[in-house]
C-alpha cells in the first residue's frame, strides 16, 4: 500500500453510533466538511479543496474534484486530520442521523466501492471521493438516488454511514435483487446497476412504492439500509405541526389537553 | 494470439468478495484463482455481459459444476483492449456484447436529447416571440376593433385624470380644442379626436388611446406660441393614430401572458381597470416617437401650419433639459429631435402657412401662474 495510512478504529453507540480513529505518527484521515465530533490535543485539521487524495495533482485537478463534488451535492472542501505529535492520538467522526457505521477496507473489496451520495463519513487520508454516475436514461430519469453516486477508490479504510439497520448480502455471480433505490447503501465496483419498471400500474398507484426498483446483479457485494434519511424525513415533516400533522398522540382534549398536560 | 492481464474472479471457494486473479486469454480461457489451482474454461461456455455501475466492465460468466463463476475485467483499458482484439472464440460474444452497447447507447442518446430539447424548448420558443414580436403584435393590434379601443381608452381616461383638475373652460381650452380641430380636420381618423386641459404644473401632453388628448397647463404657460403647442398636438395624435399605446398594451400583455404559459404563474393577470392605467405609465420606443415626429409634421403641413413652433418647442425643452420636464423622461433627447426636425422641415420645403388666430399671451395669462 504506497500512499494509504493504515487506520486503527473503534465504532461505539447502538443506533446512533461514532467512529473513533486512532491516527500513528504523522498518520491522517479525510472526511466530510463537519462530520468531527472530537478531537486529541495533536491532530491539526486542514480543510482541503477538492477531496485531499492527491490523484490529480495540481489547481487543476482539485479543481475538478472540487466540481464533481459540487454535483454530489456535497461541501467543495473536505477536511484533513493529521496526528502531528509523537504518540497516536484520537479524532472520532460522528453518524449524522440514527444508523450504522460500516467499515470497509477497500483493498480487500476491488478497490473500488459506489456509495450512496452522502453515505461517506470518512477514510484514510489517499482513499479519492469521487462521483460515478449513470449514463443511461432510465436511471437518470427514474433512478432517484441511484442516479449520481460517490466513488470511494483506493485501498485504504472508508466509512460509510447507513440509515436504520444494515443488511450486507454478497451476490454469486449473476444473482440479482430489487431494492428501493433509497435503501441502496453501497456497492462493490463490480456490482451491476440498473432500473426496472414496476409493471404495474396498480401497485405504482396504491403500493405506496415507488414505480421504479434498482435492480442490482452480482457479482460482488452490497450493502443496503433500511431507512433512507429521505423516508425518516417525510414521516417527521408530516407529522410536524406546522404541516398540520397533530403533536399529540390522539388526546380528544386537543389544544385543551396541550395546556394541561405541563410540557409545553 | 494471447492476451494476460489481472481481473477479478468469483466463484465458489473464492471469497465472496472476489480476488484478484491473473488471467491469459490463449486458445481457452485460463485462470489461477487460489494459490496454484490452474482452470482453464473454453470459450463456448463463456457469456459476456456489461458490468459494474457504469457498465464500463466487461463480465465473463460461465458455470462450472452448478455454481456460477465470473472473471470481471474491471481495468476499463483492458476490457477495451479485449473488445477491439478478442480470441478467435470469443468474438461471437464480443459482436452480441457491443451490439447491446450500442444499442443501449443510442437509446440513452435519443432519450437524453429528447430531455434536453424538452427543457430548452421553452427558451427556444421565448426567442422565437422576441424575435417576431413587432411582427405578433402588429398582427394581433390589427385585429383590435376601434371601439373597443375607444372604450378602453375612455377608462384610461377617466382613471389618469381622476385626482386632477380638469379645465372646461376658458380661452386655454378654447385655443386647445381650436388648435386640435384644425389638426383633426387635416386627417381621416376612425376616432373621434377630444382634447383636455389639466391643470398641473408639468410640461406634458399625452395621447391616451381611442382619442383623447391631454395638455397640461405647464405645457401651455412653457410654449411661446399656438404653433408651439400645435406641434406637440400634432406629435400626440399620431400616438393615437398609429395606436402606439395599444401596440405597448399588447406587447407587454403578450410577454405576461407567453411568460406565464411557460414558466408559471407570475402573479395575476391584472383586471381591464388596472390595465387602463397601466397605459398612462406605458412609455412609447425611440421609434414610435420618431415615427409620430415625422408624421405630425406631416400633419402640420396638410393643416397649413408653421412647422418651426414644434423645431422650436422643443429647442425650448432641450435647453431646459434635467428639469421638471416629464415629456422629456420618455422622449428621445430634445436636441437630437429638434435637430432631425429641421432637416425634415427643409427637406419639405416651404409650404403655405395659415397663421393660428390666437393671441397667445391672453391665453397664458388665463391660466394664471404657479
Amino acid at each position: 500500500m504506497p500512499q494509504m495510512h493504515v487506520i486503527d478504529y473503534e465504532i461505539h453507540g447502538g443506533d446512533m453510533q461514532f467512529v473513533e480513529i486512532e491516527l500513528d505518527p504523522e498518520e491522517a484521515a479525510v472526511a466530510e466538511a463537519g462530520g468531527m465530533m472530537y478531537m486529541a490535543d495533536g491532530i491539526e485539521m486542514e480543510t482541503v479543496f477538492g477531496d485531499g487524495s492527491g490523484s490529480r495533482p495540481g489547481f487543476l485537478g482539485a479543481l475538478v474534484g472540487a466540481g464533481k463534488r459540487l454535483l454530489t451535492g456535497e461541501s467543495l472542501f473536505m477536511t484533513i486530520f493529521v496526528n502531528t505529535s509523537r504518540e497516536k492520538k484520537r479524532v472520532a467522526f460522528a453518524a449524522p442521523y440514527p444508523g450504522k457505521i460500516v467499515p470497509m477496507m477497500l483493498g480487500e473489496l476491488g478497490g473500488t466501492i459506489i456509495c450512496q451520495k452522502d453515505a461517506f463519513l470518512c477514510a484514510a487520508k489517499g482513499v479519492s471521493v469521487g462521483i460515478a454516475f449513470q449514463k443511461r436514461l432510465g436511471v437518470g430519469l427514474f433512478g432517484g438516488e441511484g442516479f449520481i453516486m460517490q466513488k470511494l477508490e483506493g485501498d485504504g479504510l472508508a466509512f460509510i454511514h447507513a440509515g436504520g439497520a444494515l443488511v450486507e448480502r454478497t451476490l454469486k455471480p449473476g444473482e440479482m435483487i430489487r431494492v428501493d433505490t433509497g435503501c441502496i447503501v453501497a456497492l462493490q465496483g463490480s456490482v451491476n446497476f440498473d432500473i426496472e419498471y414496476v409493471g404495474k400500474i396498480k401497485s405504482a398507484l396504491f403500493g405506496g412504492e415507488g414505480l421504479f426498483f434498482a435492480v442490482v446483479r452480482g457479482p460482488g457485494r452490497v450493502w443496503l439500509q433500511s431507512l433512507p434519511l429521505s423516508r425518516l424525513a417525510n414521516r417527521i415533516y408530516a407529522a410536524a405541526p406546522q404541516r398540520g400533522g397533530r403533536r399529540e398522540e390522539g388526546s380528544i382534549l386537543g389544544g385543551l389537553g396541550g395546556l394541561l398536560d405541563g410540557d409545553n | 494470439m494471447s492476451a494476460t492481464g489481472v481481473g477479478a474472479c468469483f466463484g465458489a471457494g473464492l471469497p465472496p468478495q472476489g480476488e484478484r486473479v491473473p488471467f491469459e486469454m490463449g486458445d481457452r480461457l485460463i485462470l489461477w484463482p487460489g494459490s496454484s489451482r490452474e482452470r482453464a474454461v473454453s470459450y463456448e461456455a463463456i457469456r459476456l455481459e456489461p458490468g459494474g455501475f457504469d457498465r464500463r466492465h466487461i463480465q465473463l460468466r460461465w458455470t462450472e459444476d452448478g455454481a456460477p463463476w465470473a472473471l470481471v475485467l474491471d481495468d476499463t483499458r483492458m476490457a477495451r483492449a479485449v473488445r477491439a482484439d478478442p480470441p478467435p472464440g470469443l468474438s461471437g460474444e464480443v459482436e452480441r456484447l457491443d451490439a447491446g452497447l450500442k444499442r443501449g447507447r443510442l437509446v440513452s442518446g435519443t432519450g437524453w436529447s429528447l430531455v434536453v430539447g424538452l427543457v430548452l424548448l421553452p427558451m427556444i420558443a421565448l426567442a422565437l416571440l422576441w424575435w417576431q414580436a413587432d411582427r405578433i403584435v402588429g398582427a394581433a393590434v390589427a385585429r383590435i376593433p376601434v371601439a373597443w379601443e375607444e372604450q378602453l381608452g375612455d377608462a384610461a381616461y377617466g382613471q389618469l385624470t381622476a385626482g386632477a383638475t380638469v379645465i372646461e373652460t376658458g380661452p386655454a381650452v378654447e385655443a386647445v380644442e381650436g388648435i386640435g380641430e384644425r389638426l383633426a380636420a387635416a386627417v381621416e381618423s376612425p376616432y373621434t379626436l377630444r382634447w383636455h386641459v389639466v391643470d398641473d404644473p408639468q410640461v406634458n401632453a399625452f395621447a391616451v388611446p381611442g382619442g383623447h388628448v391631454v395638455v397640461f397647463t405647464g405645457l401651455i404657460r412653457e410654449a411661446r406660441s399656438a404653433e408651439e403647442v400645435a406641434g406637440v398636438l400634432a406629435h400626440e395624435i399620431q400616438h393615437v393614430l398609429l395606436r402606439h399605446s395599444l401596440r405597448g398594451l399588447v406587447r407587454s400583455l403578450g410577454w405576461r401572458a407567453a411568460l406565464s404559459i411557460l414558466f408559471g404563474d407570475t402573479g395575476p393577470l391584472s383586471g381591464v381597470g388596472e390595465l387602463a392605467s397601466r397605459l398612462g405609465t406605458l412609455k412609447f420606443g425611440r421609434d414610435q416617437e420618431t415615427a409620430a415626429d415625422v408624421e405630425g409634421l406631416a400633419l402640420l403641413h396638410r393643416a397649413k401650419i408653421d412647422p418651426h413652433g414644434m423645431a422650436a418647442f422643443f429647442d425650448a425643452l432641450a435647453k431646459q433639459e434635467g428639469g421638471r420636464v416629464a415629456l422629456l423622461s420618455t422622449h428621445p433627447v430634445s436636441a437630437e429631435r429638434a435637430a432631425r426636425l429641421r432637416a425634415e422641415i427643409v427637406r419639405a420645403g416651404a409650404w403655405p402657412v395659415v397663421p393660428l388666430p390666437y393671441a397667445w399671451g391672453r391665453v397664458r395669462a388665463s391660466i394664471g401662474t404657479r
